[in-house]
């Protein structure tokens, strides 16, 4: 291969590791353009990435050192005979020792000797108990337990006989395979029940493991499992029990052979690491683990150090399975939790009981699964999303389902079961339930079961959660629930006609509430028909005419008169909710439909959301406003409201909207959630923390509402009550990247460092958290002055944003550090800094931080074209209008020395002053900075005493600011309006403050070295005598 | 222990210099840095072998650590350029620890196939065939001598993330991705898996 061809393959390999991995498939087809060597090579490649796992992660020395420990310990030469066995080959370095592939000549067979390591050998304590111990295991005849046949000693050395497995360990079983892909639960299912079978097994003739993990666990190429080293490991303490004790937690890498603590530590359990004495619980836990990784292939306890892990596993609750792996049933992921529990009373108590659970599971699948493919479980967890604005936007789709209110009571819900298709066409398979739940949302007192409830429902009835909602289980979730009605529709052909028929029954009761039908003489027609018997059932159900009257479009006008294109509608939903791309259905819809409104609207969303297409975003969100009327009501305010907050950013509107939205459906969350964020820009935290609040009671199992909550509290410093908002959504088992920059604020305002290095290790888990504090934390360092350690951990950010696939907020975290210099008085830096960024996006966001940096250097040309561009392309938006361009056309006048006219062009920013502005909302600049101007304009006008109000008030509202460096600033600043005010005293004050806070300073920031000259040419006066 | 830490004490400034020597050109002086290395390699190994207390996992990093730390000690060097002094120890440790391995021949005797049993045992154990992983690193320094240079760092070297960074100049972000694309390729080489389902036997050939 060339150098040039490897570029090839190394740029695709890179690209193709940062996707997921059965995104990759795709990818790689369309990155090599029907190349076929290039894709083979890349695929090879590929398939290597996770096996090198743990390759190389022991330092040479340490391996070279080994392996000379290994060699003086003697090899045993291939054809010598070891007792009566012949050693035809060596294995390799298993779990105890060497291992040997021997012939046992007078049985004729394949064994395996595995010689026990010097170490242990020359102990005799430790040879006496592994005597033992090897004869217990040796009485365990087990199929699923590697059998022990002999022990024995060679030159002094013992060694155990043991079954000859032809397969792979189970690491190689779980992560070897081709692509990195998982293996299938179908699989997993009957080795998982084997291994269960085996820890059985042992745990009845008194046996304990104690050393469980897929290392240990060998599938033969049959598909079975066989436990390896079945009371071998490490029990090798002296009998008394303190010793035990504290020996437990000795791990001996040189053992297991992978050097590095992650590969054994990651799978104890609490008892083992707290060194507690252990019964056949701890393998019920280990199992757990290795159960985990199967079928997420992750690890649930991670962490950088044993230490890390230690903590985790006695601290941490993992990811929910069900996260990582979403065709995940959701009685595996019961299972698994169970194992798992840190206390181990309330883990399973007996291997067995997994054993049934698993069984039980298997039955199920092997059954009732037919009719996967039809439900329209969408899978819609709390899925890890960057923005306040991304998770809105994926939020909206859980809402979507998740309102209303029927006649029968006020508080009632209802829950929609699957359709039953006795037609033989597919398209009826998702649409008409999708089809019926937006024509009755449309009602604003009916509220259906959100899909989310019933994911999480099923999984507590031991049910998987792509289940089929079929009328029997969809009762169950009605009852569990507490609704009152089931829904249960069905489509039949007549002849050449269609019979659409819908019931609604009590579940409490079973009778019959409504029973409608309605026929449709051609497919063409079924969406009408549908829409006829929803608006029957509401008028039966007993909803008032006038509501329905108000609030009907039929499905054909609020949707598509496409069943093709309402279809494709459907299954976007459904991908986007298990978070995969979504983009090809949606566009599908609209290729079928081009005015099927609510697919361009979801189009903006999920252009908008993660992507940060922002462009395409406004696109589509705009042709959606356009078709606006072909949407229903409920719908036109989703669009209505988008186009607002993403389009024109005009907030007032936007509010405008929002607010009759929640007016109008009084239980539909998602208008407090934008109501919140508008807030934001108002600075208006108080009723940021109503509306979350608001958000929070109509949808307690979203992660949204609490991470608005906890904001707002802290922008409020109040800290106190946004750490209880976080402990609440914690405790619903909620996690959003939100929650951890959460975290890191209020632990920096706290001055908490140990907080703040426990958020940052949290963010590390999941790379689209890890961007954003990371940037927290180069925005802490350019606060204290050290710009070259920020700009560095900035980079880092940016880097990490990228990889995250976050484009948008990696261009504004590149911008960050141009407007740092700025303020920091290195200009010649700012500028060619800020002129790279311009190149890279057209954001209004970007283009401000540009101008920003270019004004704080003394430019005004450039920044006044932009200000121009920005008011001429953004004439509406809020931030824009009140923010953005009332500060850079404050700067231009106080660069052209006139800054009376700075202080008045800034009135226009006075009344939203202390709100985040949109580039401020992920911590970056632009917060306060109309104040800080200001006083900057009022410093130029000499009026030491308002310039003094001015920077005062930034440092009254530091839980506003957080760290950005303008806070440093203004401490600088008041010390100036001070000295200005002749009250030398405190400017002397706040000329230490200043200092202090940029002791480790980079000392050649012109703005410190100015300080420090002012701060010296104070002291004369003060020390003055007359 | 004893003697051994303070010969290693009074070696420090030795190491420092022959290293200067050595990355100069002076071929004598990796004669004599050699066995200064092979004394730490032999009171790891003997560490190992006698197991002063069984090892724990934090203990082994640590001592694995401790000895690199007294052969490269560069806190305590005096030297202009700390990029070029990692560089060049980097370049030792791989230099010595291959010509040991390929001098005792800890691996390639016997012509035994070695198929795995235990994950650790193809890879990153003490079984590792380092002359097989050098060979390697010298095809791959034909196509992308950086991700090469970063293996010698990390995996020779000892140095964190930050500190090839640091090195070669680069991003923690490019020297995390180099680093494990090349991994990803030496191990292909090593274990001749072209499918990853290649480890999937325990029959010998």
């Amino acid at each position: 291969m060339l150098p040039e061809r490897w570029k090839q393959v190394d740029g695709i390999l890179q690209s193709a590791l940062d996707l997921a991995a059965e995104e990759r498939e795709a990818f790689l087809r369309q990155a090599c353009a029907g190349d076929r060597a290039l894709e083979h090579e890349v695929r090879s490649l590929l398939a290597a990435d996770q096996p090198a796992g743990y390759f190389m992660d022991t330092p040479a020395i340490d391996i070279a050192a080994r392996a000379m420990a290994h060699g003086q310990s003697g090899d045993i030469e291939i054809g010598a005979t070891v007792s009566h066995y012949r050693i035809v080959g060596k294995l390799g370095g298993g779990g105890m020792g060497v291992v040997y592939k021997a012939e046992d000549p007078r049985l004729r067979r394949f064994v395996a000797l595995k010689f026990l390591s010097d170490d242990l050998a020359r102990d005799p304590d430790a040879l006496n108990r592994f005597r033992r111990e090897a004869r217990a295991a040796s009485a365990l005849n087990h199929s699923n337990i590697c059998t022990i046949y002999d022990i024995g000693e060679h030159s002094g050395r013992a060694f155990i006989v043991m079954e000859f497995l032809d397969g792979a360990t189970l690491k190689h079983y779980v992560v070897g395979r081709a692509g990195g892909r998982l293996p299938p639960i179908e699989d997993v299912v009957p080795l998982a029940i084997e291994i269960a079978d085996g820890l059985d097994a042992a745990h009845a003739a008194g046996i304990i493991h104690r050393d469980i993990k897929p290392a240990n666990i060998f599938v033969t190429n049959r598909e079975h499992a066989k436990i390896l080293d079945f009371g071998l490991a490490k029990t090798y303490a002296s009998p008394n029990p303190d010793a035990t004790a504290r020996l437990t937690v000795t791990f001996e890498p040189e053992l297991t052979g992978e050097g590095s603590a992650p590969g054994t530590v990651s799978y104890m359990s609490p008892e083992q690491v707290r060194a507690k004495p252990l019964d056949t619980r701890t393998d019920l836990f280990s199992f757990g683990v290795v159960l985990y990784e199967m079928v997420t292939g992750k690890l649930p306890f991670r962490g950088d150090s044993a230490g890390a892990i230690f903590d985790s596993i006695l601290n941490s609750e993992p990811v929910p399975p069900i996260r990582l792996n979403p065709d995940l049933p959701a009685e595996l992921e019961r299972i698994i939790d169970k194992c798992l529990e840190k206390d181990r009373d309330l883990r399973y108590q007996h291997a067995s009981e997994i054993r049934t659970d698993l069984k039980r599971l298997k039955r199920d699948t092997d059954s009732g699964r037919g009719a996967v493919g039809t439900t329209i479980a969408v899978k819609r967890r709390n899925l890890a999303l960057p923005t306040v604005a991304a998770v809105l936007a994926l939020v909206a789709i859980g809402y979507f389902y998740f309102r209303g209110r029927p006649k029968l009571t006020d508080k009632d819900t209802i829950v929609l079961a699957d359709f039953t298709n006795k037609t033989s066409d597919p398209v009826f398979d998702a649409t008409l339930r999708q089809g019926l739940s937006i024509q009755l949302e449309q009602s604003p007192f009916l509220s259906l079961i959100s899909d989310e409830r019933i994911q999480k429902e099923l999984r507590l009835m031991v049910q998987p959660t792509n289940s089929a909602l079929t009328p029997v289980i969809a009762r169950e979730v009605c009852e569990r629930t507490g609704s009152a009605a089931v829904l249960e529709g069905s489509i039949a052909t007549l002849g050449s006609q269609y019979v659409l028929g819908l019931t609604a029954k009590s579940c409490r009761t079973g009778d019959i509430l409504d029973d409608e039908q309605v026929q449709a003489a051609k497919k063409e027609d079924v969406l009408a028909a549908l829409s006829k018997i929803a608006s029957k059932f509401r008028t039966r159900i007993g909803e008032s005419l006038a509501t329905i009257k108000e609030h009907d479009t039929p499905l054909a006008e609020a949707t598509t008169p496409s069943l093709e294109a309402l279809k494709a509608y459907s299954l976007g939903w459904k991908t986007h909710a298990k978070g995969d791309s979504s983009i090809f259905y949606f566009k599908r819809a609209i290729e079928i439909d081009p005015k099927f409104a609510m697919a361009h609207a979801w189009l903006g969303l999920v252009y908008g959301g993660r992507l940060g297409e922002s462009d395409l975003s406004a696109e589509s969100t705009t042709k959606a406003y356009q078709l606006r009327d072909r949407a229903s009501d409920r719908e036109r305010f989703f669009i209505t409201a988008s186009y607002y907050r993403r389009v024109t950013g005009n907030l007032d509107a936007a509010r405008e909207t929002c607010e009759m939205w929640a007016q109008t459906y009084p239980r539909e969350p998602i208008p407090h959630d934008y109501l919140n964020t508008i807030y934001t820009t108002f600075g208006k935290y108080q009723q940021g923390v109503e509306e979350a609040k608001k958000a929070v009671g109509l949808a307690p199992d979203f992660g949204i509402g609490y991470a608005l909550l906890a904001m707002h509290y802290t922008l409020l410093n109040r800290l106190g009550e946004a750490e209880t908002a976080l402990q609440e959504a914690y405790k619903r088992n909620l996690d959003l990247p939100d929650f951890v920059v959460s975290e890191y604020d209020i632990a920096y305002l706290r001055g908490d460092q140990a907080g703040m290095q426990r958020a940052v290790a949290r963010g590390k888990a999941e790379p689209i958290t890890e961007n954003w504090v990371t940037n927290r934390v180069a925005l802490a360092q350019a606060y204290s002055g050290r710009l070259l350690e920020a700009q560095k951990t900035s980079e880092q950010a940016v880097d990490l944003a990228r990889q995250a696939s976050l484009r948008q907020r990696a261009v504004l975290f590149a911008t960050e550090p141009a407007v740092w210099q700025a303020l920091f008085g290195k200009t010649p830096e700012a500028a060619r800094r800020a002129h790279e960024v311009a190149q890279l996006s057209n954001e209004p966001d970007v283009q401000y931080g540009v101008a920003l940096a270019l004004a704080l250097s003394g430019e005004t040309g450039q920044v006044q074209a932009i200000a121009n561009d920005l008011e001429q392309r953004f004439p509406e938006d809020t931030s824009v209008r009140f923010n953005y361009l009332p500060v850079l056309r404050a700067l231009i006048a106080l660069n052209q020395k006139e800054p009376a006219r700075a202080i008045q062009l800034l009135q226009n920013a006075a009344p939203n002053e202390l709100g985040l502005p949109h580039s401020g909302l992920e911590g970056s600049y632009g917060t306060l900075y109309p104040i800080y101007v200001r006083g900057l304009a009022y410093l130029a006008t000499k009026q030491g005493k308002e310039a003094a109000a001015e920077f005062q008030k930034i440092l009254d509202h530091r839980s506003i600011l957080i760290s950005d460096p303008i806070g440093a600033l203004s401490y600088l600043q008041l010390a100036r309006a001070l000295a200005l005010a002749g009250d030398q005293t405190r400017a002397t004050k706040s000329y230490d403050d200043f200092l202090g806070i940029w002791k480790d300073a980079d000392p050649d920031i012109p703005v410190l070295m100015q300080a420090k000259a002012e701060r010296a040419s104070l002291l004369p006066q003060r020390r003055s005598p007359f | 222990m004893q003697r051994s830490s303070q010969h290693a004490e009074s070696d420090t400034q030795d190491v420092s210099t022959l290293l200067r020597a050595w990355s100069g050109g002076d071929h004598n002086a990796l004669e004599k840095l050699t066995p200064i290395v092979y004394e730490e390699l032999h009171r790891l190994a003997r560490r190992y072998m006698k197991r002063e207390r069984p090892g724990h996992s934090l203990q082994t990093t640590a001592l694995v650590n401790e000895a690199y730390t007294r052969l490269v000690d560069y806190k305590r060097m005096q030297w202009q350029n700390r990029a070029h002094f990692f560089a060049v120890s980097a370049q030792l440790m791989r230099r010595i620890l291959v010509d040991h391995a390929r001098r005792h021949n800890l691996k390639r005797g016997g012509g035994v196939q070695h198929v795995p049993l235990d994950e650790a045992s193809v890879v990153g154990g003490e079984d590792m065939d380092l002359v097989a992983l050098d060979d390697a690193m010298n095809s791959l320094a034909r196509l992308d001598p950086r991700k090469v240079q970063v293996v010698e760092m990390r995996f020779f070297g000892g140095l964190s993330v930050e500190e090839t960074a640091e090195v070669l100049k680069i991003s923690t972000v490019t020297v995390k991705r180099d680093w494990r694309a090349a991994r990803t390729w030496l191990f292909r080489e090593l274990t001749g898996a072209s499918t990853a389902d290649a480890p999937r036997t325990l029959e010998t050939s």
